[in-house]
């Protein structure tokens, strides 16, 4: 990383699922600065690129921090794998630190919360970062899809996670709110 | 904080849910792409929608575009330096003195002025 430090640096979060990708930027660990859920059709791995690219030469991130999926405890579709390796491959290119977190580190750092599903991991979040109360989709009945906010839920969870292993004061504040 | 982004209108937007359209709307105009060109900084904005989203979000202009903000400020720095160098001439009195204060430490800002993307 550059010789910014780490609370002012640009820190972009991908979180990948069926639809496109979630994505959220922070400017420090309370400083949400975008977000979004950006839609893609099936396999379309040009424009993910292209939607990847334009975040990554728009905002010019210091670190993207997406989800480790290549532990056994974390089962992910090959095509989000793949979407993931062409992320981390592309914010090289773009020299753009990667950071990866299991979701176990992402449970380990919300367990206060008691968040292990998706569902109360974005639940958590609403609770640290209460400005995205207005974006947390109405609770999923069991016949129906994900929505795909619940991307940018992810995304905003590793950022948390990313922020939490760079400042103990950070982490500490989370597991005691 | 330093701000490192040319706009923040789009986050200021986003906290408060407001569309692109409902903004513009509020603004005094009916399309959304006049705010999509202030978030992207294509287009610089004026006086009245900087002030609007001002009085509308309950932050500085300058915070909000600060991108204009430093344009406007490093712009004001060449013709200061040259009116420095008119004053330095004269008669150093008290109001002499008064106005290279100020204009020494707008260009001392216009230097310092962070380079945003």
């Amino acid at each position: 990383m550059t010789g910014i430090p780490y609370q002012e640096s640009l820190v972009l979060s991908v979180a990948p699922n069926s639809y496109g990708f979630g994505f959220v930027l922070f400017e420090g660990p309370h400083t949400p600065i975008d977000w979004g859920v950006r839609y893609l059709a099936h396999g379309d791995r040009e424009n993910l690129l292209l939607k990847l690219d334009a975040l990554l030469s728009w905002y010019q991130p210091d670190v993207l921090v997406v989800e480790d999926c290549a532990t056994r405890e974390r089962r992910r579709a090959t095509r989000v794998r793949r979407m993931l390796r062409d992320i981390v491959s592309r914010s090289a290119r773009h020299l753009v630190e990667t950071r990866r977190f299991t979701r176990a580190e992402v449970r380990l750092l919300l367990s206060r919360f008691g968040a292990t599903t998706k569902r109360e991991i974005a639940e958590a979040v609403v609770e640290i970062l209460p400005e995205f109360s207005v974006h947390l989709p109405p609770k999923r009945k069991l016949w129906l899809p994900e929505h795909p906010r619940m991307s940018m839920f992810e995304a905003i969870a590793l950022s948390l996670t990313y922020y939490a292993t760079m400042d103990d004061d950070f982490r500490t504040a989370l597991i005691k709110v | 904080m330093t701000s490192r982004l040319p706009s923040y209108l789009r986050t200021h937007r986003l906290k408060s849910g407001l569309s692109q359209r409902e903004l513009a709307f509020l603004l005094g105009v009916q399309s959304g792409a006049k705010v999509s060109r202030y978030e992207r900084l294509v287009r610089t904005p004026n006086l009245h929608d900087a002030f609007a989203c001002q009085a509308l979000f309950g932050v500085a202009a300058h915070e909000i575009f600060p991108a204009a903000f430093h344009a406007v400020e490093e712009a004001l720095v060449p013709p200061a330096r040259i009116l420095v160098a008119q004053l330095s001439q004269e008669v150093p009195t008290a109001e002499v003195e008064q106005k290279l204060g100020l204009l020494l430490a707008l260009i001392e800002q216009g230097d310092d002025a962070p380079t945003l993307l």
